[in-house]
Parts: structure tokens; sequence; C-alpha cells
């Protein structure tokens, strides 16, 4: 191999004993496969073998490879088992190296774990593709005129269509902001949908996320991997960009700045250094090119926010947020908060800080909420949903609960403020314990608690220690809205690594894929 | 830019400053107690009281490991107790870095983080076994690295700025320690020890600033305490004498306070300035008690620091009594 440089002149390891840089592999999967294709290097899809009822991203019920993904799997099939390995250790090391992690906190020793990533994309045609948007499209301007009309007007209760009773009891109702309109109407600057796909392949909306939704940052830096260790493959594949998401966000978030948005200083305020989704606040920051601050760093005066430099304090106009509502001004909320700035919200409702997303944002993502997003599209917008979701048992009905502990062993329970994978129960996998321990909770707290049918997830081939098996997947595209909605092309695709499991929660054993969406229309359809 | 964003650029790079004097001064007094005529108490003990540990090591390992060329350096190196082991000291350059990944490039967190991952791996305990030489000079290489980068990728702006005031206020002060070492091995007076030991002394000294074929283009006297003194302390050229390095942090502070209001920033650049002229003020003096010169100018610098903290990373309440009269300065954002 001809070096374009010569080589440093000392014997110095940089930059350190990593597998080689991805220029250092041959390219061409047919070459190194064929001399080894008869004993060492097996075919990445040979065996491959979905599981019965689930819909799976790359083969249909009768074993052939769908069209859209034929040119993928054909790809990852002639690289072959060895190949594969030294690209997806190659991007191990490459997460580690560059600190690409989440935190994983005991005693206040972090530990910064990466996120699992596995090399094989899951593929979106340009067609379904379009649905998803149009449907996000439509479902978060219903859930912004939700906000808009439950902090305003109230029309949507006071008609009936939403029991009074259910938003007043939600916890991420703020009646302390009723009246109080964010700039531009604008509630949801950036939202997360997690979206399912049925055995027919429909896409569902499982639950929405529209206070700080989180993940975004790998996809970005998934697909940057992507590219680095399968660049031939992105190559001819033809996929929609992903990577100027933080300028869309930043566009969004000062297109209703207080001031002239040329002039006005943005920030993105973060719990700190021991928050668990730390490297994505700073991810963020550095690719909008603005300042990472953390609660401290910010005052209130006169109901101005300022930030302290080395020169002062600075006022400040836009902040993007990852506090949670509760936590962010403690003469407001949480008097016992330490991550909150004071008079923030006072600020905030004289119209003098932009804050994305806005505040009281989680009667909105409430899961008891989620039964009536579809009568709130017809509500606001005169439309029938575009994307279908989950059938839903709101525990808080009588007779809704009285079939629900009924059938326990075949519901999966989620409480309706909880995340990451947490307070869920789901009944066909659980022991009678559990189920009865349940039963004993969602009879003396009804409105904590939903139930829904359990959904068999989607699979996509995943690389488990050497062998490619089908493995459930859920996908949380990102929305943003700024002047207009903005759907960034795929999203995060989390995947349960554990056998049988369906929880993709990165806290609980999940990983991530690359999403793609394709560019061309011709594509295949499923 | 936002006063812990400038407190954490300036920490970053003392720590990583601090990492490269600790694996230099272990290195050189490794080769140097091979050749050197010592007695044991005068072989690694000096390392331990020169880094300011002597009590808390005693503390920990006791009074025979303070002969103990293998539990010093262990100390030194490995040590997560101690306050100024190289282990410790990534460890708090990589955390600041960490907290700061928005302002510092992709690179130089690459660097440091690198870095640490080959500190805690296997090949860094490989080399340190067995080829404790390749060990040091692979630390040195690592920071140096950092440095590179640091120059290579940053804008020329306030971050930078910290940084190297960081960079240069940690050097200032580790020359002087390492100077001061001198008095811990050799005695008082540098005519208390043979001539030989002197000269051999002296040699490893320079050496472990990289500056012995500096001091000999500089330098036509015979090597002495006060010739290399006079280099490593009063040279204005030299990137690593006391003199050159205060004189870097005096020239950062004047570069990072805004044009328009000089109050900001006024008691560290008088600070700063006060000490340089100081040490040129030595320049046409009899040297008289080097130990004495040094430790003021140990103070002097740590006292710099302190002032530099309360001028720019804690601002003060008269900065934030009047927010409006300092708002509308801010730079265009985002």
């Amino acid at each position: 191999m001809v070096r374009p440089h010569p080589a440093p002149p000392t014997a110095v390891s940089w930059p350190h004993p990593v597998p080689p840089h991805p220029c250092g592999i041959a390219l061409s999967p047919q070459s190194s496969t064929q001399s080894q294709i008869s004993n060492h290097n097996p075919l990445l899809f040979d065996p491959y073998r979905p599981l019965p009822g689930a819909w799976d991203d790359y083969v249909d019920a009768h074993g052939d490879v769908r069209a859209h993904t034929a040119a993928v799997a054909a790809y990852l099939d002639r690289l072959g088992a060895n190949a594969f390995r030294e690209r997806q250790a190659l991007a191990d090391a490459s997460f580690l190296q560059g600190g690409i992690t989440f935190s994983v906190y005991s005693d206040h020793q972090g530990v910064e774990k990466i996120f699992p990533f596995d090399l094989i994309p899951r593929v979106i045609t340009a067609a379904e593709w379009s649905t998803i948007t149009a449907g996000l499209d439509q479902r978060i301007e219903a859930l912004n005129a939700f906000l808009l009309d439950i902090y305003g007007a109230q029309r949507i209760v006071r008609e009936g269509v939403v029991p009074r009773q259910l938003v007043e009891s939600s916890k991420g109702f703020l009646p302390q902001i009723i009246g109080v309109r964010p700039p531009g109407d604008n509630y949801m600057v950036v939202s997360g949908i997690d979206l399912i796909r049925a055995p027919s392949g429909e896409f569902l909306v499982l639950e929405d996320n529209v206070r700080t939704p989180s993940g975004v940052s790998y996809v970005l830096e998934n697909r940057t991997m992507m590219q680095q260790v399968m660049p031939d493959l992105c190559e001819t594949v033809g996929l929609l960009p992903v990577q100027d998401y933080p300028l869309k966000l930043r566009e969004a978030l000062l297109a209703h700045s207080p001031r002239d948005p040329d002039a006005s200083r943005l920030v993105v305020l973060t719990p700190g250094p021991f928050n668990a989704a730390y490297f994505e606040h700073g991810f963020l920051a550095r690719s909008m090119g603005c300042e990472l601050v953390q609660p401290q760093d910010l005052f209130v005066h006169k109901e101005i926010v300022y930030v302290k430099t080395t020169w002062g304090p600075q006022r400040v106009d836009v902040i993007y947020r990852r506090i949670d509502d509760d936590f962010i001004d403690p003469d407001v909320f949480r008097a016992d908060s330490l991550l909150g700035v004071r008079g923030l919200v006072g600020a905030w409702a004289r119209g003098n800080v932009t804050l994305g997303n806005a505040l009281g944002n989680g009667v909105a993502d409430d899961k008891a909420t989620y039964p009536y997003v579809p009568d709130m599209i017809r509500f606001y917008l005169g439309q029938e949903p575009l994307i279908a979701q989950v059938p839903t048992w709101v525990c808080d009905r009588p007779d809704e609960l009285a079939y629900v502990l009924a059938h326990l062993p075949e519901l999966v329970v989620k409480a309706v403020d909880a995340s990451g994978g947490y307070g869920m129960l789901i009944g066909p996998q659980a022991s009678g314990a559990e189920v009865a321990e349940f039963a004993r909770r969602l009879a003396s707290n009804p409105r904590g608690y939903i139930a829904q049918p359990l959904i068999e997830l989607s699979t996509s081939p995943t690389w488990i220690d050497g062998a490619v098996l089908p493995r459930r997947v859920d996908l949380r595209p990102f929305v943003v809205r700024g002047e207009s909605c903005w759907v960034l092309p795929g999203g995060l695709s989390r995947v349960a690594l554990k056998e049988g499991s369906y929880v993709v929660n990165s806290s609980q054993g999940g990983g991530s894929k690359d999403t793609w969406v394709l560019r061309h229309t011709d594509g295949g359809t499923p | 830019m936002i006063s812990r964003v400038a407190e954490s650029c300036f920490w970053m790079c003392r720590y990583m400053e601090r990492v490269e004097s600790t694996a230099r001064i272990l290195a050189v007094n490794r080769a140097f107690v091979m050749t050197a005529n010592l007695p044991a108490s005068a072989r690694w003990r000096p390392m331990v009281i020169a880094v300011g540990e002597e009590p808390s090591f005693l503390n920990g390992h006791g009074e025979a490991a303070m002969n103990d060329g293998a539990a010093v350096q262990h100390y030194l190196t490995w040590d997560k107790d101690c306050p100024v082991s190289i282990l410790t000291s990534l460890k708090w350059a990589r955390e600041n870095a960490r907290t700061i990944r928005e302002t510092v490039s992709q690179e130089m967190w690459r660097s440091v983080n690198g870095f640490w991952l080959w500190l805690n791996g296997a090949e860094a305990q490989h080399l340190h076994q067995h080829h404790r030489h390749r060990f040091y000079e692979q630390i040195l290489q690592y920071c140096q690295h950092f440095m590179g980068v640091c120059y290579g990728t940053m804008l020329r702006e306030p971050p930078y700025d910290f940084m190297r005031i960081g960079f240069y206020a940690e050097r200032a002060g580790q020359t002087a320690r390492l100077l001061d070492v001198h008095r811990h091995m050799l005695g008082d007076t540098p005519r208390s020890a043979p001539a030989a030991e002197e000269s051999l002394f002296w040699t490893a000294v320079l050496r472990s600033c990289s500056a012995y074929d500096m001091y000999l283009r500089r330098s036509r006297r015979t090597l002495s305490a006060e010739s290399v003194f006079r280099f490593l302390v009063l040279e204005p050229v030299f990137p690593r004498a006391i003199r050159y390095a205060l004189e870097q942090v005096r020239r950062l502070l004047q570069q990072v306070r805004p044009a328009d209001n000089l109050t900001i920033g006024a008691t560290s650049v008088a600070m700063a300035t006060a000490l340089v002229a100081r040490i040129d003020g030595l320049r046409h003096a009899p040297l008289e008690d080097l130990h004495q010169t040094l430790t003021d100018i140990v103070d002097a610098t740590a006292e710099l620091c302190g002032a530099i903290s309360s001028d720019f990373f804690n601002p003060t309440a008269s900065l934030l009594s009047d927010p409006t009269a300092e708002a509308d300065r801010s730079h265009p954002a985002p």
C-alpha cells in the first residue's frame, strides 16, 4: 500500500492501538470474500429466519428478501461475517475513542458506556416515509393546538371531547401558566414520536415525547459512523441526509426569538455533566454553534435572562432547555430544585426569553392523554389521522379498568408518567406475582396507568455474537417545528438486543441502528 | 465567554501541563539516580517533597517508602488518591474537557480521551513495567499532541486564550518546583555537594525541560546552580522558562479583557505585570537565596491564579448589580 505522506519519523503509535483506520480496509467486499467464502467467511444472511407473527424489515413471510432491502442485504452477504466483524469492531472502538457515550451513575461515580450500535441499517422507502412525514406533521399540529387551547380557552374540554378531570389530574399540567402564550404560539420546537411496526407492516404511533426528547445525537453519530465504515454502501444506496438537523433546530429556535434572530443569543441549558444525556447536550450546542450553559451560569434580573461571562452579564434570548419543567424554576415549581434558574418562568411569561420546548407540554404526552389524540386531530384540524395508533384502555374509566384487571396477563400496562421502559408490565411475559402487584397498583391509582394489547413489534436483522438474528425494534423520528414543520428523515431506531425482549431502551440493554430513508421512490414497496 | 467555561478551559490545560511536568520530573530523576552517587535518602524522597505531597505520602505509605523508587514512582504515576499523580491529573484534564466538549475542538477531545483510554489500558501497563523510559516518552508525546491540536484547531478567541493562560501559569509554577528539587537532593547551597553530582544534576534538570541544547546555545558558563537558574528563570525566549511563561500569561490576560472596559481583569493584569518586572529585576542582581526566590515565585503565581479566578471566573457582585450596562456588548450570536 502506498502512503500519501511519509510515515512519522518516530515509532509513535498515533492515534492509538485501535483497529486500522477505515481507509485501510479493502472496500470491495467481493474481492475479500471470494477467496475465503468456502470455509472461513460465511454469508451474513444464511440462514436468517424471521420470528413468526412479526413484520421483518428485510425478509417477508415466505423468507424472501424484500425488494427495497435487496441491495443492502446483497452487499452485506458479499461482505461476509469476517469483514463485518472487523467493521463492527472498528465502529465500537471509534465510538469509545470519540467518547460518544451515555452515563450510568451509581454513588455519583460516573461510568460512561457506549450505546451499542448495530451496523445493519434499517431501510425505509420513500413512499413509506412520505406517509409517516404527513402523519407526524398532522399529529404535531394537533398536539400544539391542544396545548394552546388547554392553556387558553379550553374549548376541547368545554365541548367534552377530552375530560376536564383528565387534563387537570395530569402531572404535566401546569395551572400556573394558564393565559401565557409562548412566542409564536409554538410549544413544540422538538418532538420525538415513537413508532412501531405492526405485523401487517403498518406504522403505528406508540407514544408521544413532546417535552425534552433525547437521542438525536446518536442518529447523527450513527450516520457518520456508517459513512466511515461502509462508505461504498452508503454511496450506492442513495439516502436522505440527516446531518442538517442542528441547523434546522437552530433556525426553529431562533424563529421566535424576542429580538432580531441575527442578534440573538441562543444557549443550550443542561442540568450538568452528571446528566445521562450530557454528551448530547454538548453535541447539540457544538453543532448549533452556540453555548452550553448550566443553571448556575444564568440569572434573571428585572425579568431578563442573563448569562455570566468573563466580560460580565450578557442577555440571553433563546434557551433550548434540557431540564424538566418541575426543576426549571424553584420560585414557581419545585422549591428544592438545585437545577433551576430563579425567575426564568417570569421572564418567559413576559415574552423576554423563548424556551424550546415551552413549559407545560407534559399534559400532551401524558400516556392517558394519548388515546384522545385522534379526536384532537379531528377536533382541531377537521381531518382523519394519517397514522394509526395502538388501542388503549384508560384505567381511570371504571369500565375499562374492570376489563384491564380481568385481562392483565395478556396486556401491556404502562405508568402514564414513566419512561425508559420502567414502570411497565408485559403481561404475557410476567410472573403471577408481578401481575398481582400491578393489579394492586391499578386498583389503588387507576389514573396512573393505561393498558394496551401486546403488539408483536417488528424485527430487524441484528448482529449478535457473530450471527445475524431477528431483534425487535422501534423508531423515534424527530420533528422540528419552527416557521414550519420538518421531520428528520429516519430517526433513532432502537433495538432490543436480548432475545425475546420487547424493551428497546438504552438503560435496559437496548442498542441502536442507523435508519435509512431511500431517496428514490422506485425503491420498491413492501 | 461564559465564566464557568473559561474556568474549565484554564483548568483543563493546567492539569494537562501538570501531567507533562510530573512525567518529565519522574523520567529525569530516574536517569539521574542511575548515574549519580547519592545516599538512598536523596534519591526519591525529594520528588515527593517537591510536589508538596510529603505528609499524605508518609501517611499512606510510611517513612521507608520515601526511599523506595518503585513506591514513589507508582504513587506519582498511578495513585488515585494522590492529587498530582499522572492518572489523577489526566482524569481531571479529561473531565474538564468533557464538560466543555462544545467548546474544545473535536480533535482536542479525541486527543485527551485517547490518552485517557491508553493510560488505563494494557499497553500503558506493559510499557510502565517493561519499558519505563518509553512509557514517559509516550506520555510526553500525548501531552504535546494535545497542545499541538489545540494550537492547530482552536479559534483565536477567549477560550483558546484561557487555555494558554492555564498552560503557562502551571508551567511557571512547575519549573520553579523542579529547580527547587535541588535543595532537597543536594543540600541548601550549591557548594555543599560534590562537583560531579552537581553537574550531573543540572544536566538532568535541563534535560527534563528539553533545555539542554538550548542552554548550551545561550550560555557559555560552566553548569552551575546559578547559570541554570538564570536560564530557566530569566530567559525571555525559552518556552519553559518562568519569565517566558509569565510574560505569556500577562499578554494573554490583556488580550481577554474587553477593550472598552479595562476595569475587568485589572487586578490580575497588574499582578502579572508586577511579577514579570520582579523577575526581570533579578537579572542584574546577585542570586543569594535561590530557594527563597523560587518559593516567592511559586507563591506569587498561585496568588495570580487566585486573581484570575476572581476577575474572570467568579464575576463579583458589582458586575451583577447593573446588568443592563453590560448587556449590549454581547457578541453577535449564536
